[in-house]
């Protein structure tokens, strides 16, 4: 059955959208991932660029895709570090399903100002505890950098992916 | 009183720009050069400045870029002494290296050497820096690649002599470096020398100064800190000891 050209038309567009935000999402990855490998800040910036790119890019565009290329990035991530478990891709896919969970159980906007503290508040506590092995000053100075980054990488994110501000605080 | 948009916009956009500002604070020299550089092309009228001044411009340019070559010909040039100086006084072999990436996680101080298992690098060699102080050993070993536990890495650890002989460990840690069981009768002071003597080197590697030594009430061993001596901002080249 032929519904016209309207239909095939809008067809396209819908696939070119898709691609392009794929692009996008791929770019913003990249050069994160890329951040955290080659270090232009040295030592004095604590941040894991790639994960508070993943937070955000969960925060804005929480659907499967985003998890794909949650886990590819993980994956490389891994590769890179030679982990012999592949806790980035772990790491990535639970804050994927955590993210999504809350974001279901708390629709408001203002939710989304709390569910990346209280992710990026775990993945914190956890690594300093068990990792770090840190000082209270250091905690201290690595929730700010992780903060300011955040917002950062959060609002430099959305303007990239081309999201109203409207829709997303 | 319920926020517009546009307010919530200026106030991230405010903080965005605070952040982005702490972030540059390292580099407030070439952004002062850069702001003053456009402030006098901005306000410098077209048609004021002769040709012969312009030519003159570029050649300022060329001359002080060849200036910086130079500069850095010779830094390079000295460095590269120092080190052929360091392995004919020590009588040591050194495998020169560089760093080609880092780990991407920020909670570990890894980095990626150009130099495997071709070029003789096994797992537990020490790795030093241009002064002859210890940065780090050899963690991994591949054929082309090899990776370098810093002594910042939360998972380093090696035997240590503090001062004239006490026998510690030294532990890594992010913000810190550590020399753990030290019983309290050994007097350490603040600026002791925190160094080691690894198997097949016949010489002392200096490691650090102590930056702060204290006993723990009721403990069995002393609180001590070690100030680094090798300081790696931009680490690029390594020296592995063979």
């Amino acid at each position: 059955m032929y519904y016209g050209d309207h239909h095939l038309f809008s067809y396209a567009e819908r696939v070119f959208s898709m691609r392009e935000r794929h692009l996008r999402i791929i770019t913003a990855l990249a050069a994160c991932f890329l951040l955290d490998l080659l270090r232009p800040f040295g030592y004095s910036v604590y941040c894991d660029f790639l994960y508070l790119g993943i937070v955000s890019l969960y925060l804005i565009y929480p659907y499967f895709p985003a998890l794909f290329w949650g886990v590819v990035f993980g994956y490389l991530k891994d590769t890179c570090s030679m982990a012999q478990t592949p806790v980035n891709i772990i790491e990535f896919a639970f804050i994927f399903l955590l993210m999504r969970y809350l974001l279901g159980q708390f629709p408001e906007n203002a939710s989304r100002r709390f569910i990346p503290a209280i992710i990026i508040a775990i993945h914190l506590w956890l690594n300093v505890q068990y990792l770090a092995k840190a000082s209270i000053f250091f905690d201290i100075k690595l929730v700010m950098q992780y903060t300011l980054l955040f917002i950062l990488v959060n609002y430099l994110l959305k303007k990239w992916m081309k999201f109203r501000p409207a829709d997303y605080i | 009183m319920r926020l517009q948009p546009s307010r919530i916009r200026s106030k991230y956009v405010l903080v965005a720009a605070l952040s982005a500002f702490l972030l540059f604070v390292p580099f407030s020299d070439t952004i002062e050069h850069i702001i003053i550089t456009t402030a006098e092309r901005f306000f410098a009228r077209p048609g004021e400045r002769s040709a012969l001044e312009k030519h003159l411009e570029i050649e300022n340019i060329a001359l002080k870029i060849k200036i910086k070559e130079g500069e850095e010909l010779k830094k390079e040039n000295e460095k590269l002494k120092q080190i052929l100086k360091f392995q004919e006084e020590k009588k040591t072999l050194l495998i020169g290296s560089e760093v080609i990436a880092f780990d991407p996680s920020s909670w570990r101080r890894q980095v990626i050497l150009n130099r495997g298992k071709r070029y003789g690098v096994k797992k537990g060699m020490y790795v030093i820096d241009d002064q002859g102080f210890l940065i780090g050993k050899i963690s991994e070993s591949t054929q082309n690649y090899c990776k370098l536990s810093l002594l910042s890495d939360p998972d380093f650890s090696m035997p240590v002599f503090v001062g004239e002989n006490a026998l510690g460990l030294l532990e890594g840690g992010l913000d810190r470096v550590k020399v753990l069981y030290i019983e309290n009768y050994e007097n350490i002071k603040n600026g002791d020398l925190v160094w080691c003597k690894p198997l097949g080197v016949s010489f002392v590697i200096q490691i650090g100064r102590i930056k702060n030594a204290s006993a723990i009430d009721g403990g069995m061993f002393q609180q001590i800190e070690v100030k680094v001596l090798a300081q790696h901002p931009n680490l690029r080249t390594v020296y592995i000891l063979r």
